[in-house]
């Protein structure tokens, strides 16, 4: 039979030749590992793709958690604060996977500079891309470290399946750190073409955080803080910077490209750059109180979709407070950031009139108050020191005026709040209270650039580093170094740009010699950098953290649910989610109040 | 011819009478006849040659004497001879439409004259006789068979107790003195042990399998629940089987066949579903019951070993209807309608109980201002809003429609299915159809050469909606305001949930807010040839193309929750899946004398499999558009696309050989090759091999009348899985935009993502099966038992990593896992009468699953939540202890806690909770049951069927989203903690969600139950009065789905679901009563 024959061939030819090849993977959709940084094209997707990963970490909310909250400037309002920081939190989780998965990667593109040719690639540009993914490397290295203390450090690509990891030493980690900066520094140029290459890392950006580091890691070796001030004043007198002469345009989003910023990291207007939904910048919404409190306003852009993850505390609302100088009868803080940085005034924005039923402090009786689209709806006058507030409630009156919670005992020593019953209180009926859900809030963060109000996906870039805080480090490093004039000039120029403008506050922000402490320079940092996700660090690097979280106790916690600090929280737990899958836990043993 | 041989002639006839379901012929042939003074001989012959009958007699009976004349014109046979028999003392019996029988009347009388003698007779269910039933004075040798009529006589005594048997029917047994007039009625015995059971590549008459294969034909489904999926329909019905199904519409069930026994994510436990020769590539739901001929379940591995590569999980052979060679026109419709409810609404507090759980929430947190300015009206007024009243109280829809026409020229076979079915969920914008139709055809071109194919569409329309409603519509504040004062839904109910962006979820039902449409279609056609060659060898190839796509739109408008008040969102998703099958078996029979048969399989298998996807969204469609108009979106917010494939390559062969009948043996290997495991790890054999005893013909045992079957199986085999992702053995880079540049320029970036495992290979299954088959009293008690140890090693997981790796999870073989357990199956038919029969079949499994082995041996991974010695799904959780009453304050400090905070068992006095503390509990069912009840009475017929899960449990997701919180209602706190109240029951009320309640045993529920699944009477129209609209068959029923739920724990009585409750997110159980109807021409 001849079909038969025609089968048993045909099965022996499919069953044979074509088995080999049959089994073989084509990964057409794929980028695998393999030869893909050996191109020209390849490596340069490898750095950019660095440059994105670090979207993975600024400005997430983990990241603000972990930088920001609690400290002594900046809480969570509502009663989650309660819960301390355990082995289970997870944004510790979440920062340590982000800055391990990113280190890795950077181990890939570092590893594959250095160790193959590309051809095609320039060596000042392998340099260049040398620099740039070291200096990364370094930035997550040192958050690490700073967080968690001895740390695993690996700085070659994990090829095969590792489960165990190895702790070193912080002091090692820091060595680490130094030593790319200083690559980076080395290799990075000075200033990049601004229309196609803004955002990424130059030399300055790796003097500041060199300067930064030093300041860290060797704040007792007086060669290491002469360095340290060197290169911040390598950055202030490098004239590619200069600070943004107005503390209200800092924060415009049409002006986020300043001459201030040192290094961001870039956002994108356009979804498909910006990580698609649920990508972009969304810091915008965890610091906006519930100001749709008032009927007469309704959520907006302006005032940004409220999520109230972050309260100033007391504390920080009084950095801000200049005695003596402040008119608070005329709502004027000496100190400009005060007003221009905090969203303190809203409009009614409803587009019909908005009434109420008042009692008038001049006729002393009720009366039904209408205001307007665009009128003065309510204002916050949230500094401690209230006195001249009872005018200044009077002059805006019937707009909503917001005292701080804890003015209500010397309003009520002044007699309360005016009413129908009480027409004798000094202070009228407009007077209100802040609450753990309505405080005046940062204004640094809002992105009215977005598709409407509850758009999650913002679009501004989130800030590594900036030119005041590089004048709040040579400051820093000259103040340790005995140099308090250098300090206060420093100082004073942050200052300068914070001052009113009205004649009768000019130069009184000025500082002298004299009044550079640590704390002070500790203060001003904080209301400079409120918010920025510095916060925690520079407390750690003052030394200051537990001793501010202690002895500021009732003014951190005033409202909000506490939990007492301890020494032993100056240093992240491990998290758990590492512990139980790493195959050596016992290295990894957190502080028992911690748990494991 | 002895009467013996008679005997036998007659049970040879009945076998065939059964399998051609023909009763009487003898009108269907007309003669005519003119004879005058002729013998019986030649009236006899004229016969023959007229028509295609054949007579057989002893000579003897037949004399020669010529007297009969007859002068009949095309008149039926039967009336010709009875004319010429009248005469004499002899009888006939038309036994198919080529043979008659003539024999001698008086001569049997004759034999049994001593005794009292018992007449009776016998029919079938639809009143027709039974031809050739055994009939047996038990205890004696005393028997005979039924004659054409169904009739038989037979000597007895009173006390004796007569059983009739016949193949293919539930036996009868009854006491002589019980007989009366009326005829005994035989019932159609659903297992028959000489039913041909697909093996894979082939298939075996029932009596000769020696691996544990379950089976379940159309028959026996038909008159039982009324599924979406042909594999919901055997919850309860497959011992060792577990079965869940979700409540949404259009939702597929999920099947996993003896245990879990891979630790991959999911998808791993699926087992492999093979529809008319090719693996199935759709989902489950495409395919319409109404098409299934039968469905075989492969358990063991040695039945699964000739699936090799991804046998083992079970295999799942579905084959559906061909057309009968019969060579008639038949039509069938069945449909039916049905309307649904929810049966319970959940358990959440009221309104004055939330409003005081509210109050009592800010209290703890050192406030007054408990309420927003809607809350306190609603409160004042009473006017509380019942979230679920509202959105889940109302009704669902359901019908189906099923056409099966079968045409056939007796070698030109043809049948079309055609169906549409469509279920209409409890909130409006969730829907499901499906339009299915099924063309198969066998064409026998030649004596040794059949072509045939099978053309299969199936295409479905789910509206998926938002499943944030279920959670919604139980979770939102009762302090609400629906309407404003305009009338027109609030979009924020309050202001609390306004500060919370938790939209009225109303919108969220409504299509013009949500439009979350799956389309799929899926189209196959095979093409086989079955060529014999010679009488032994048989050549059969098969090749299948098998083409499914999916596309899922979505289209939120600004008011859904979604996009909460923010511009409009659409996504576009298409994704296509093709899968290549080739097939080829040459397999040789040979039956060398009585003793040794042989059947032997040479297999080649071939498998391709591509996808590829493409994907787009965007917001701000200028104008009210729906998903398909993504493209005039004013913001494109992502795009994609994906192509993978994988590829396997098989050889296999199966040795069958059988001694005497007796004695079974089964030999099959499976040299299988992968392209999604690392080169040098790609190919791998799988062995298997079973013997089986048939002791029931041992001669020692085929004496005994009550055993009539007992078949002892022992089996080992080798199966494998290899369903990991492609590419995985490479590695993956992931792509990351970035932009530089003040004019933003684009910076693409690629970084890795997936760590390659370049040693990944084959996870082997091993299992050893030991069953017995067995069937008693003329199998109308049978079943079968199975014990088993299944052995999962290297485990294809993805294994969770320590993040310093770089990477949080890598594909690896790791490990062991055990399954090890048993399973009964048993019917019986408890009943048997002229007019009742009750027939029982219960299903009962065991099964013990356990991590044997994992990394390095001994080593547990936490992590993964993976022990060894536990169970491959578990959770783990802190004990709940109560509540930290006022006088434990200071101890309360130690741990961070306040007084009426919820307190956890500290096992180690450490004052920290660690990992520690916590135990272990299991997820994994370890009994299942299941129980089905059929019963008819007349023209009436009912059944129940029903099943159960025990011995696991779960922690319920709807009782741990934002548990404790005041937030939102919570579901089945009846009594929580207040200083005036320190109760244990539940803490305190509070602002947030605490996270130690989800983490520890306080929303752990014993999740154990028997679900009464379904009901159905049925009663069928009398033959003689559908006759006379040329109906063949009428059924009217109506059924009613899910009525009873027995339960352990308290969730029932706060209204979950034990299937379906683990995620806040699940869709509503429901009720549904159906009404329907089975017609055939």
């Amino acid at each position: 039979m001849k079909n038969k024959y025609i089968i048993t061939a045909f099965m022996i030819i499919l069953g044979c030749s074509s088995c080999s090849e049959f089994l073989n993977e084509t990964p057409y959709n794929k980028v695998v590992q393999g030869n893909y940084y050996t191109t020209a094209a390849g490596i340069k997707g490898g750095v950019n793709g660095l440059y994105g990963s670090l979207r993975d970490i600024y400005n997430k909310e983990f990241f603000m958690n972990i930088c920001e909250n609690s400290t002594d400037i900046s809480i969570w309002p509502s009663s989650a604060g309660r819960q301390p920081v355990d082995a289970t939190t997870s944004y510790v989780n979440d920062m340590w996977n982000a800055c391990y998965i990113n280190i890795n990667r950077c181990n890939e593109v570092i590893s594959s500079l250095e160790n193959t040719t590309i051809p095609g690639l320039d060596n000042s540009v392998k340099n260049r891309y040398l620099g740039e993914s070291k200096f990364i490397r370094a930035l997550y290295f040192s958050h690490l470290v700073k967080q968690f203390g001895d740390i695993p450090m690996e700085l070659t690509p994990t090829s095969g399946i590792v489960t165990s990891a190895n702790k070193v030493s912080e002091k090692d980690v820091w060595e680490q750190i130094l030593k790319d900066y200083q690559f980076a520094i080395d290799n990075c140029p000075e200033s990049y073409t601004a229309s196609t290459d803004y955002g990424r890392i130059t030399k300055y950006a790796a003097l500041h955080e060199m300067s930064k580091s030093l300041l860290t890691c060797k704040r007792t070796d007086s060669e290491s803080l002469k360095k340290a001030q060197e290169c911040a004043e390598l950055v202030i007198n490098s004239g590619k910077y200069s600070l943004v002469s107005s503390t209200w345009d800092l924060w415009d989003m049409n002006k986020m490209r300043n001459s201030e910023i040192i290094l961001p990291v870039c956002y994108s207007k356009d979804y498909l750059l910006d990580g698609g939904a649920g990508g972009g910048n969304q810091s915008h919404m965890y610091f906006v109180a519930d100001y749709t409190l008032h009927k007469g306003i309704t959520r907006s852009l302006e005032y940004g979709r409220p999520w109230i993850r972050v309260k100033p505390t007391r504390y920080a609302y009084e950095l801000y407070l200049n005695p003596g100088i402040d008119d608070i009868a005329n709502n004027m803080i000496a100190d400009k950031r005060a007003q221009d940085w905090f969203i303190t005034n809203w409009k009614i924005n409803k587009t019909t009139d908005y009434t109420e039923v008042l009692y008038n402090p001049v006729t002393k009786q009720n009366e039904t108050v209408t205001r307007h689209p665009g009128d003065l709806a309510m204002t916050a006058c949230p500094w401690d020191n209230v006195q001249g507030g009872a005018e200044y409630a009077k002059k805006i009156w019937p707009a909503w005026v917001f005292l701080p919670e804890y003015a209500k005992t010397l309003v009520q020593s002044q007699g309360g709040i005016q009413s129908a019953s009480n027409p004798n209180g000094v202070w009228p009926s407009n007077v209100k209270f802040c609450t753990i859900l309505f405080y005046p809030y940062l204004r640094k963060h809002l992105d009215p650039n977005r598709l409407d109000m509850n758009v999650a996906e913002g679009s501004r870039d989130a800030i590594v580093s900036r030119l005041a805080d590089t004048y709040l480090l040579a400051a820093e490093a000259a103040f340790l170094r005995g140099d308090n004039n250098k300090a206060a000039e420093y100082i004073n120029v942050v200052r300068k740009r914070a001052e009113r403008t009205e004649p009768q506050f000019v130069d009184k922000l000025m500082i002298t010699a004299a009044q550079v402490t640590a704390d002070f320079i500790l203060d001003e940092r904080g209301r400079e950098l409120i918010g920025e996700m510095q916060r925690w660090y520079d407390l750690k690097r003052f030394g200051k953290l537990t001793e501010r979280m202690t002895k500021l106790y009732d003014k951190i916690w005033y409202l909000a649910p506490a939990y007492s600090f301890e020494e032993y929280m100056e240093k992240r737990p491990y998290p758990r989610n590492f512990l139980l899958n790493v195959s050596n836990p016992e290295d990894f043993q957190n502080n028992s109040k911690y748990g494991n | 011819m002895s009467k013996h041989l008679k005997m036998k002639q007659f049970s040879l006839f009945s076998l065939l009478m059964f399998f051609c379901c023909i009763s009487a012929y003898a009108q269907e042939q007309l003669v005519t006849v003119n004879l005058k003074k002729v013998s019986l001989k030649e009236v006899l012959n004229v016969i023959e040659k007229q028509t295609t009958y054949r007579f057989s007699y002893r000579n003897k009976v037949v004399d020669d004497k010529k007297d009969i004349s007859i002068s009949k014109s095309r008149v039926p046979v039967n009336i010709v001879l009875n004319e010429a028999l009248a005469g004499r003392n002899l009888e006939y019996s038309i036994i198919s439409s080529t043979s008659i029988v003539i024999f001698d009347k008086k001569k049997e009388i004759e034999i049994n004259r001593e005794r009292k003698k018992l007449i009776g007779k016998v029919q079938d269910e639809k009143g027709e006789p039974v031809i050739g039933a055994a009939v047996l004075v038990k205890g004696s040798t005393n028997r005979t068979v039924t004659d054409i009529n169904g009739e038989f006589q037979i000597n007895t005594s009173d006390k004796d107790v007569i059983t009739i048997s016949m193949l293919g029917y539930v036996p009868v047994e009854k006491q002589a003195n019980k007989f009366n007039s009326s005829p005994i009625v035989m019932k159609e015995n659903a297992i028959m042990i000489d039913e041909v059971v697909a093996i894979g590549y082939g298939s075996v008459k029932k009596s000769d399998l020696t691996g544990a294969v379950a089976n379940v034909s159309s028959k026996m489904l038909q008159n039982q629940a009324k599924m979406n999926d042909p594999i919901q329909s055997l919850q309860g019905q497959i011992a060792g089987a577990d079965i869940t199904s979700g409540n949404s519409p259009g939702a597929s069930s999920s099947i996993i066949i003896r245990g879990y026994n891979t630790l991959m994510r999911s998808g791993g436990d699926d087992p492999l579903i093979i529809i008319d020769n090719a693996p199935f590539l759709g989902k489950l739901d495409e395919i319409n019951p109404s098409e299934i001929e039968k469905i075989d379940i492969l358990k063991d591995a040695s039945s699964t070993a000739i699936y090799g590569a991804r046998g083992a999980n079970g295999v799942i052979i579905i084959t559906t209807k061909r057309g009968n060679k019969d060579g008639k026109l038949s039509i069938e419709y069945d449909g039916y309608f049905g309307m649904g409810k929810c049966y319970k609404n959940f358990d959440v507090m009221d309104g004055n109980m939330y409003a005081a759980y509210r109050e009592s929430a800010y209290k703890n947190n050192g406030s007054n201002d408990a309420f927003d300015d809607v809350q306190k009206r609603v409160i004042a007024n009473g006017n509380f809003i019942d979230w679920q009243k509202f959105m889940f109280n109302n009704w669902s829809y359901k019908t189906n429609h099923s056409v099966t026409v079968n045409t056939s020229t007796g070698k030109n076979r043809n049948l079309i299915v055609l169906g549409y079915n469509s279920d209409q969920g409890i909130i409006s914008n969730m829907s499901y159809k499906r339009f299915t139709g099924r063309f198969t055809g066998d064409i026998e071109l030649a004596k040794q050469f059949t072509l045939g194919y099978s053309v299969n569409f199936a295409h479905s329309i789910t509206n998926v909606g938002d499943d944030s409603v279920w959670r919604s519509g139980t979770r939102m504040d009762p302090l609400s305001e629906l309407y404003n004062e305009n009338g027109d839904l609030n979009f924020y109910t309050n202001k609390w949930m306004q500060d919370y962006t938790m939209p009225n979820p109303i919108y969220d039902t409504r299509k013009e807010n949500v439009d979350v449409q799956n389309k799929r279609n899926n189209a196959s056609a095979n093409l086989y040839s079955d060529w014999d060659i010679t009488k032994e060898l048989k050549f059969k190839t098969s090749l299948t193309y098998n083409y499914s796509s999916t596309e899922s739109g979505a289209y939120f408008s600004p008011n859904s929750t979604n996009r909460h008040l923010s511009v409009n969102g659409a996504s576009y998703n298409k994704a296509t899946h093709e899968q290549f099958n080739f097939t080829n078996i040459l397999s040789y029979v040979k039956q060398f004398n009585e003793i040794h048969k042989i059947d032997i399989s040479a297999v080649q298998d071939l498998q391709k499999y591509e996808t590829n996807a493409i994907g787009v969204a965007g917001f701000d469609i200028p104008y009210y558009g729906k998903w398909y108009n993504v493209n005039e979106a004013q913001t494109n917010i992502s795009n994609g696309s994906v192509k993978s494939e994988w590829a396997l390559l098989s050889f296999m062969g199966r040795i069958n050989y059988n001694i005497k009948d007796r004695y079974l043996f089964t030999a099959t290997g499976r040299y299988d090759g992968s392209s999604r495991l690392a080169k040098g790890h790609k190919w791998a054999l799988f062995p298997s091999a079973a013997i089986a005893w048939r002791i029931s013909e041992e001669p020692f045992v085929k004496t005994l009348e009550q055993i009539s079957n007992l078949k002892l199986r022992l089996s080992y085999g080798v199966s494998g899985n290899t369903a990991v992702q492609p590419y995985a053995t490479q590695g993956q880079y992931g792509r990351y935009p970035y932009t530089f540049g003040t004019s933003e320029v684009a910076a693409w970036g690629y970084v890795p993502s997936l760590i390659a495992n370049p040693d990944m290979g084959w996870e082997r299954t091993s299992e050893i099966n030991l069953g017995l088959d067995y069937g008693f009293f003329n199998n109308r008690l049978s079943g079968s038992v199975d014990f088993y140890q299944r052995d999962t090693r290297d485990l294809l997981m993805q294994r969770n990593l320590p993040s310093t790796s770089g990477y949080t999870t890598v594909w690896e073989n790791v490990g062991q896992i055990r399954n090890k357990g048993f399973e009964v199956a048993i019917q019986g038919v408890a009943v048997q009468t002229k007019d009742f029969s009750l027939t029982i079949k219960g299903t009962f499994s065991y099964n013990k699953n356990e991590i044997v082995k994992l990394f390095n041996g001994k080593q547990d991974s936490p992590g993964n939540n993976w022990f060894i010695g536990k169970p491959v799904s578990i959770d783990r959780f802190y004990k709940y202890i109560g509540v930290w009453q006022t006088a434990d304050a200071t101890e309360a400090a130690k741990y961070k806690q306040v007084v009426g905070t919820a307190k956890m068992e500290d096992k180690d006095g450490s004052y920290t909770y660690t990992t520690d503390d916590m135990d272990i509990y299991n997820k994994i069912p370890k009994w299942l049951a299941g129980l089905s009840v059929s019963a008819q009475w007349k023209n009436w017929d009912m059944s129940v069927y029903s099943y159960g899960r025990f011995d696991y449990g779960a922690r319920m997701g709807t009782l741990t989203y934002d548990q404790s919180s005041c937030r939102f209602n919570q579901i089945g706190i009846k009594d929580f903690w207040t200083a005036d109240n320190p109760t244990n029951v539940h803490p305190r009320a509070e602002m947030v969600a605490i996270g130690y309640l989800s983490g520890s045993s306080w929303a752990w529920r014993d999740l154990s139950f028997v679900r009464i699944k379904n009901i159905n009477i049925g009663y069928t129209l009398p033959k003689s009065f559908i006759q006379k609209f040329g109906c063949k068959n009428l059924r009217a029923y109506m059924a009613v789905e899910n009525p009873f739920l027995f339960t352990k724990s308290d969730y029932k009585g706060i209204g979950l679901d034990p299937e379906n409750c683990n995620s806040e997110a699940s869709a509503r159980p429901l009720t549904t009563y159906m009404v329907g109807i089975n017609i055939k021409f």
